[in-house]
């Protein structure tokens, strides 16, 4: 209560001379060569990437060379259809990733990131390629069909139609047999599935995964199909 | 800005100018009337520091963070005895103070009027035993400590101490113990000090000096003062323990003046800097 009163009283001003004395007061003075916005180190390696949650995750490095004059890390957005960058916390960041939760989807980001000294002197920003929003995952495959082919089993569906897919998942367990599932990869459909035991009787399952990472629900139910010979 | 000199000068020169003689600290009160006056000056200066843990370890203002840092304090020390008569006696200082952290690339700097201390003192005799049981109070000084390198806990301190001391022409012994009820966070500490005097002749001492405190608890609510704002450590903030031996000899050049020069060793400690911390103090003895 006390120490309530005295900031109280030493915020209205009714103090001692003594609070007032020449010399007093508090600094945080910058250090040549570090005074200089050139001297301050940069962050390193930026890169910006969505997360399979729909985050942008702004990533830097610091060595340890250069976390001995800086005390953190302001980091800045725009939209790239303006110029202006918004700096996204008053305070600067001690950690070298950023986690942008607010982003809306398919809007196109660029990321700036400034190292900041004690004293508040900043480095020069260093900018990272425009990246786009995604807060949705890809709509799982459809009309999904399996059918035999020399060697394999050929898959066809129909996906979602988002710009952003990267490639199919395919999820496929031998019937009959009790082995775990197997995984491959296809760009889109048709997609012939080889290196299967021929005469054997499979089913199937396919996602779509887009470019950030985030993965659909797979396609049901599974379609059976025998391999070819 | 002369206003302000003005008036520092004006409080400096009050506190100087207090009336009347005496024997200053320890167990002895002085007569009414009479008076001990000390202006001193003290430094500090380490790259080291005890952590919560009492590990002696670099000084880090950001302990995630390995970047050489120096912590610096120079104060100028205004005490003042006075006799009031009827075997009681009154102390108080004020610490104007600088404390500084240097790092490669900022140095954290504050300073100004710091604690104050004010204590009533009632004194007794044993035989050749002076001793003095006293209660104490310290006042933050209007400095605000989220600033960094704070200048005091901000909090008010009050103490209950016992002081003992024996003296003769050949030298003095002198011992206190109490206990420390520290504002804000802070746990009770129990400060401590020995100190033992040889004169050698009639105007040169040699003083050796044991001090310190203890904490009466540890871990928990014990380290909360460790961090300040921006979770730095601040030692004026923390919760501490130290211990500090130290050499120191005094000066006599007039019957009235005294000149004493001590150094002191922290040996052991909790949420301190470390290392050795110097007076330089000249006392009026009316």
């Amino acid at each position: 209560m006390m120490a309530r009163m005295m900031a109280r009283l030493r915020r209205s001003g009714l103090v001692l001379g003594l609070a007032g004395c020449v010399g007093c007061g508090h600094s945080e003075t910058p250090v040549a060569p570090y005074d200089s916005t050139a001297a301050v180190p940069a962050p390193r390696d930026l890169r910006v990437e969505a997360d399979v949650v729909g985050r942008l995750v702004v990533r830097w490095r610091a060595p340890a060379e250069d976390r001995r004059v800086v005390d953190g890390w302001f980091v800045e957005r725009r939209v790239t259809t303006t110029s202006a960058f918004t700096q996204l916390e008053t305070e600067a960041t001690a950690d070298t990733v950023y986690f942008d939760d607010d982003i809306d989807d398919d809007v196109r980001y660029v990321y700036r990131v400034r190292s900041v000294t004690g004293a508040g002197v900043t480095s020069l920003p260093v900018e990272a390629p425009p990246v786009r929003g995604d807060r949705t995952a890809p709509s799982a495959p459809v009309a999904v069909t399996a059918s035999s082919v020399s060697g394999g089993v050929l898959l066809q569906f129909e996906d979602g139609g988002e710009p952003d897919l990267a490639f199919f998942d395919v999820r496929l367990r031998q019937l009959g047999a009790n082995l775990p599932p197997e995984f491959r990869q296809g760009s889109g459909s048709p997609l012939r599935v080889g290196g299967l035991l021929g005469g054997a009787a499979y089913e199937f399952e396919i996602a779509a995964v887009d470019s950030s990472g985030r993965i659909s629900s797979y396609s049901a139910p599974a379609v059976e199909a025998v391999a070819g010979p | 800005m002369t206003g302000r000199v003005a008036r520092l000068a004006a409080f400096g020169f009050a506190l100087f100018c207090l009336p009347r003689p005496a024997a200053a600290g320890g167990g002895w009160v002085p007569a009414r009337g009479h008076s001990y006056l000390e202006a001193s000056f003290l430094h500090a200066s380490t790259g080291d520091t005890y952590d919560a843990t009492g590990a002696l370890v670099p000084y880090r203002r950001l302990s995630a963070i390995d970047r050489p840092t120096t912590y610096r304090e120079d104060a100028l020390s205004l005490f003042a005895e006075y006799g009031l008569g009827g075997g009681f006696g009154a102390e108080g200082d004020v610490l104007l103070r600088r404390a500084r952290v240097s790092e490669p690339a900022t140095i954290f700097s504050t300073s100004g009027p710091a604690d104050a201390r004010l204590l009533l003192k009632r004194g007794f005799r044993a035989g050749a035993l002076a001793w003095a049981v006293s209660l104490e109070t310290r006042l933050p000084l209007f400095y605000d400590e989220s600033e960094y390198p704070a200048l005091g806990s901000g909090f008010v301190d009050g103490a209950i101490q016992w002081h003992g001391g024996v003296g003769s022409q050949r030298g003095w012994a002198q011992a206190e113990v109490g206990l420390r009820a520290r504002g804000g966070p802070a746990v009770t500490e129990w400060p401590y000090a020995l100190q033992g005097g040889a004169n050698l002749g009639r105007r040169w001492s040699l003083i050796v000096d044991l001090r310190g405190n203890g904490l009466l608890a540890r871990g928990g609510e014990a380290d909360v003062g460790a961090v300040g704002s921006e979770g730095s450590f601040d030692p004026a903030r923390a919760s501490s323990s130290v211990l500090q031996l130290g050499p120191g000899a005094a000066y006599l050049p007039h019957p009235a003046w005294r000149l004493a020069f001590q150094g002191w060793r922290s040996v052991d400690g909790r949420n301190m800097p470390a290392g050795w911390k110097w007076k330089l103090g000249i006392a009026r003895l009316r």
